[in-house]
């Protein structure tokens, strides 16, 4: 008697067991239930022979046990199978279901009475008449308050279940949020780039004291984003690019002629809502990848357009290309494919593809935001 | 400082912590820089065509990395290691360096690197830099560098006060 939100699958291991420990349950308590009716209708003064107290036991036990387990397997599995039906044709199903183990209990008792003899086959109608007015209105009252109670502690269950879920989930994906924050802090204030751009910074004074001084603006922009706290959720396109530029000019100032880089993104992009630090993730990889691990450098490209609701950024380079199934979570690409998941689930991918010769690492999600 | 100033070669990948490391070394005595470069192998044939007393090497370069240009050398000469952090120190004593300079390099740890390189350059020639095993050492250092399987220096550097003792593991 489970009204269930996410039907349980009939093999999961305990199941058979359960099943059989709820059989001895009901045939149990139906024992124990007879036994005290019987026992309060002597202590009412009933007056009724030994004899016959015993075979009102049996009797109830009989009627009681044809009646409410048939009634609790059908009502088991019609809410299984029907569960994703409107909840007043589930109840119209179960009461038809409940009207037919009374009615059918009723008759199977009556032929075991005659079996045993307990009844003779000329009382057999008599017999049915008394008792089926009785038994359908237990068998709907137990088995439709069963049902009730069951499928209230089901939806609880599943409240519970799903608020616990969302925790969770939240919980996620804070976590990887700061940890994007947190790779993105040590990589942008990796040792290797602080203390290199510190370098560049002392070198360009005496010669270019303008330079050195931009340079340290956008190195103070940068950590600042990168220290942020306030982008938990999506933040304009328009700033992610302020952040990659500052990047890239920093990085152009350190390797020269080695870095060549173009940013073609459509004005019309500029107002979008782009996950923090996610363009910027591929830039970096590009640069960290490719640029400073060749003596010949790299052209980086970074693009952007718009279609049918999608929004796609990519980032480009002439390098030797990689794979995606070779990124561990602890990678920088790795927390951004989680982030993607988190926020766009399906609808946000990221490939790696080999075009005219450049790597292409691609960035898809749908352009309303949030979903 | 006395006899032929010290020749001084620089190696970085960024041509700014050159430029940077020139200035910081214009005014040092007997010292002169004969030449630099952001490409370590157009420094390897350089080095391998001249002769140099002391050269300044950035570690972490695209296509060689400092300790693999080292390996490559026919001759050593002394080494100050320049690099952005200090992630190699030790890997970079176990190698003839005299000093392991931070960037961006204080004029006061360059001034005590060049002194120890005054006190060390006589004699010339030590007795380790004509050493057989030294450039097997060498490519041992940047294959552990690399990532790949090495094995346990023969010998290793240690350093009491500004001296540096060099100590046979066998």
């Amino acid at each position: 008697m489970i009204s269930a939100s996410n039907p349980p699958t009939a093999d999961a291991p305990g199941y058979r067991k359960r099943y059989a420990y709820s059989i001895l349950m009901v045939a149990g308590s139906i024992f124990a239930v007879t036994l005290a009716v019987t026992a309060l209708l002597h202590s009412v003064g009933m007056s009724m022979k030994w004899s016959a107290t015993g075979s009102h036991i049996i009797g109830s036990f009989v009627y009681s046990t044809l009646i409410a387990l048939p009634s609790m397997f059908l009502l088991k599995w019609i809410t299984l199978r029907f569960y994703s039906k409107s909840n007043r044709l589930l109840i119209c199903m179960q009461i038809s279901a409940l009207l037919f183990t009374a009615t059918a209990g009723c008759l199977l008792a009556g032929l075991i009475f005659i079996l045993i003899g307990a009844l003779s086959p000329a009382g057999y109608w008599q017999e049915f008449r008394s008792s089926f007015e009785f038994a359908v209105i237990i068998t709907l009252l137990i088995g439709m308050s069963t049902t009730a109670y069951e499928t209230m502690r089901e939806r609880l269950q599943a409240a519970t279940l799903e608020l616990r879920t969302r925790q969770v989930e939240q919980e996620r994906a804070y976590k990887l949020l700061a940890e994007a924050r947190l790779s993105s802090l040590e990589s942008r204030i990796h040792p290797h780039f602080l203390f290199n751009t510190l370098n560049s910074i002392a070198a360009l004074i005496p010669r270019d004291p303008q330079l050195a001084e931009d340079t340290v603006g956008k190195l103070a922009s940068l950590l600042r984003f990168s220290l942020g706290a306030n982008h938990n959720g999506l933040v304009l396109l328009s700033q992610e690019l302020k952040i990659v530029r500052d990047y890239l000019e920093i990085e152009q100032t350190r390797f020269g002629e080695r870095l060549r880089y173009r940013i073609e993104i459509p004005n019309a992009l500029l107002d979008v809502q782009v996950p923090p630090l996610a363009l910027q993730s591929l830039v970096e990889n590009a640069v960290k990848h490719v640029v400073s691990r060749r003596t010949e450098g790299a052209s980086i490209e970074v693009r952007g357009t718009k279609e049918n609701g999608r929004i796609r950024l990519e980032v480009a380079d002439d390098g030797p290309g990689f794979s995606l199934d070779a990124i561990t979570p602890e990678h920088g690409l790795g927390n951004l494919i989680a982030r993607l998941d988190l926020l766009f689930g399906d609808r946000g991918q990221l490939d790696v593809t080999r075009e005219n010769g450049l790597t292409v690492v691609r960035l898809a999600f749908p352009a309303e935001g949030k979903c | 400082m006395e006899d032929a100033p010290l020749r001084a070669y620089l190696v970085d990948d960024e041509a700014l912590a050159i430029e940077r490391l020139r200035r910081l070394l214009t005014g040092a005595e007997g010292l002169h820089i004969a030449g630099s470069a952001t490409d370590p192998a157009k420094a390897l044939r350089f080095l391998n065509s001249e002769s140099i007393d002391v050269l300044f090497l950035d570690i972490q370069m695209p296509g060689m990395n400092g300790f693999d240009l080292l390996a490559r050398l026919d001759r050593q000469p002394f080494v100050i290691f320049t690099t952005a952090f200090d992630e190699y120190a030790l890997q970079a004593f176990e190698v003839n360096s005299i000093d392991y300079l931070m960037k961006p390099i204080e004029p006061e740890q360059l001034a005590r690197a060049l002194k120890k390189l005054d006190r060390l350059r006589l004699p010339a020639q030590q007795e380790w830099q004509r050493s057989p095993d030294l450039p097997e050492l060498l490519s041992q250092l940047s294959a552990s560098l690399r990532g790949e399987q090495s094995s346990y220096p023969r010998r290793i550097a240690s350093r009491v006060g500004e001296r540096i003792g060099f100590l046979e593991l066998n």
